[in-house]
């Protein structure tokens, strides 16, 4: 499982302003930089930071891999950022198992690479449409930093600095 | 540590089904629950025997006069009103039991009695306890304990140690919200808030500065008045100030010139000449009228008062997620700083640190402890502390995400249509 396999990359973008989508039909999430209704992520790149995004559901793990096994929808890298992205667009209940997804995801991306080579490691699960009202997280950020040095960040923007 | 078992008092019914019905009562404790569940009933009771043991170390009884029939419930429940809350059986028998371990003693209550054993080798911190009552917004309207003849007693001490606060400020003091000060005109006996370009009396400014500034101000009172104290000594009173100590105490119970007023005023204020080496501040409902981020403050400033003494307590009773979270904020802060610290970089990061919450607020975790009351039940619970912090699954934070369920439900119901 190689996470930065060229052929599910994307060249570099730097917009101040992108989206990310999925068309929710089995094939892989992929960028966007003029329509803005199908964005289920907004990434918010202020400083133009290059950044890939790699396609990791149906293209870093086939749909046939790891049966069982979630995996997210993809990443966006840099030399110092490590972003998962999960997207979702059901109404109601999606946190868990976006949250499952990303979890799943960085097990495997740590079972194959060297995660602590990024100095900004975070794990976004996106819902543009239904956000949830927040709640305090506390306990599972903590959760998350203290077994995978990966922060957690549940909402519909990806903001990087 | 202090602790408390409590049965069958008032909303108490079994009370804690864990650690042999033990409740801790650490350097900082929550109690969080349903109105009418029991938590200012456990903060009262903590205070209450707390007080006791107090008393019993400075002689103002003996365990012989404690030991009477219904001295709990004559003499030390009318202090936060508490006297109906024992319960009886069918029978007519009298069921409640609450036992308290503290530093000295170890009371108990059962069948109408108390019953007291003192602790031996132990080391005992006399405390400045204050219990600072939810109906204290009334304060800012009365310029004497007098006019609260009819309130009560917990109030009128509180009223007292603010008049005394209030005359201990040496000018004008910031608040730690709103980036306002409060100026105390000694003449008028009148506090202000002064703010950017305005100055209005306490009376007219709105109800969560009538709720902050007696508490800030009493807070701030006392521990500094503690700290003093225990910066001239670090040790527990001397046998021989002890002997001084009861004598004078003795003396002004003996006196029949002082009034009853006078003689408890002169009570209260027998304990500053000794070294009082702990405050043990609480606080009902702490958040009262206050915006989330004022909240959050408020609490910082109740931790950094609690980090002033080692022997220091905070006991809060609460509905407000927002100060469960500042203490998770706060924990996770102290974990950070001592990691920090161990790699030698405090100078480094101290601002950088300080920016997102104040270091004097941080509390270890192990300092920390929550208790969930259920009204119908009459139990209480203790929070689970994932990785040290007090779990986001509390009944306040659950509310949050039984809002979002409801939403969510209404949407369900649309798409049936």
């Amino acid at each position: 499982m190689n996470f930065f396999d060229a052929a599910c990359q994307e060249p570099p973008i730097k917009n101040t302003r992108f989206g990310i989508c999925d068309d929710q039909d089995g094939t892989r999430a992929y960028t966007d930089v003029t329509d803005e209704t199908k964005w289920v992520a907004t990434v918010i790149n202020p400083i133009q930071i290059d950044l890939v995004f790699t396609a990791i559901d149906a293209c870093v793990i086939k749909s046939d891999e790891a049966p069982g096994r979630g995996r997210c929808d993809g990443m966006l890298t840099s030399s110092e950022h490590l972003y998962f992205v999960e997207l979702k667009d059901q109404r109601s209940g999606w946190t868990p198992g976006a949250i499952d997804q990303l979890e799943s995801t960085i097990q495997f991306f740590i079972q194959h690479h060297d995660i602590s080579t990024f100095r900004h490691k975070k794990a976004f699960a996106c819902n543009k449409r239904h956000p949830a009202f927040q709640e305090i997280d506390n306990e599972l950020n903590k959760r998350f930093f203290k077994d995978y040095k990966v922060r957690l960040d549940v909402q519909a923007e990806i903001i990087v600095v | 540590m202090s602790k408390i078992k409590i049965r069958n008092f008032g909303p108490i019914k079994e009370g804690y089904q864990k650690n042999d019905g033990w409740i801790e009562v650490k350097k900082v404790t929550l109690f969080i629950g349903n109105q009418g569940s029991g938590k200012s009933t456990v903060a009262k009771l903590i205070s209450t025997f707390t007080w006791i043991e107090k008393a019993l170390v400075r002689k103002d009884f003996d365990g012989k006069w404690l030991g009477q029939k219904n001295r709990l419930k004559n003499k030390y429940l009318t202090y936060h009103r508490l006297e109906n809350y024992l319960i009886k059986d069918e029978a007519g028998n009298e069921i409640t039991e609450i036992e308290y371990v503290g530093d000295a003693y170890q009371i108990s209550y059962k069948n109408c009695f108390l019953h007291i054993d003192k602790i031996p080798e132990s080391r005992y911190f006399l405390p400045q306890i204050m219990y600072v009552p939810a109906e204290r917004n009334f304060i800012a309207y009365v310029k004497s304990p007098k006019e609260l003849r009819l309130s009560s007693e917990s109030l009128k001490e509180y009223v007292t140690e603010f008049d005394k606060a209030k005359n201990a400020m040496k000018g004008p003091m910031s608040l730690p919200i709103n980036d306002v000060f409060i100026d105390y005109d000694k003449l008028n006996d009148v506090v202000n808030i002064r703010g950017d370009g305005y100055k209005v009396f306490l009376t007219e400014a709105s109800s969560g500065f009538q709720s902050l500034v007696p508490l800030y101000l009493v807070s701030w009172f006392l521990s500094n008045s503690v700290k003093r104290g225990s910066e001239v000594t670090k040790e527990p009173m001397s046998s021989e100030e002890e002997e001084r100590f009861r004598k004078l105490f003795r003396d002004i119970l003996a006196n029949s010139s002082y009034t009853d007023e006078q003689r408890r005023l002169a009570l209260s204020e027998l304990p500053s000449r000794f070294n009082k080496s702990a405050f043990i501040n609480i606080v009902e409902e702490a958040e009262q009228n206050l915006y989330p981020g004022s909240q959050w403050k408020m609490l910082g400033s109740l931790l950094a008062f609690n980090n002033t003494n080692p022997g220091n307590k905070l006991i809060i009773t609460s509905h407000s997620p927002y100060l469960v979270n500042y203490l998770s904020i706060a924990i996770q802060g102290k974990e950070l700083l001592d990691k920090v610290n161990t790699k030698n970089k405090f100078d480094l990061f101290k601002d950088k640190i300080n920016n997102i919450l104040p270091i004097n607020s941080f509390v270890d975790a192990s300092d920390v402890i929550v208790y969930q009351l259920d009204e119908k039940k009459g139990n209480l619970i203790r929070l689970d502390n994932p990785n040290g912090i007090p779990s986001d699954k509390n009944l306040l934070n659950m509310m949050l995400r039984e809002g979002n369920q409801l939403f969510d439900s209404l949407l369900e119901i649309e798409e049936e249509l």
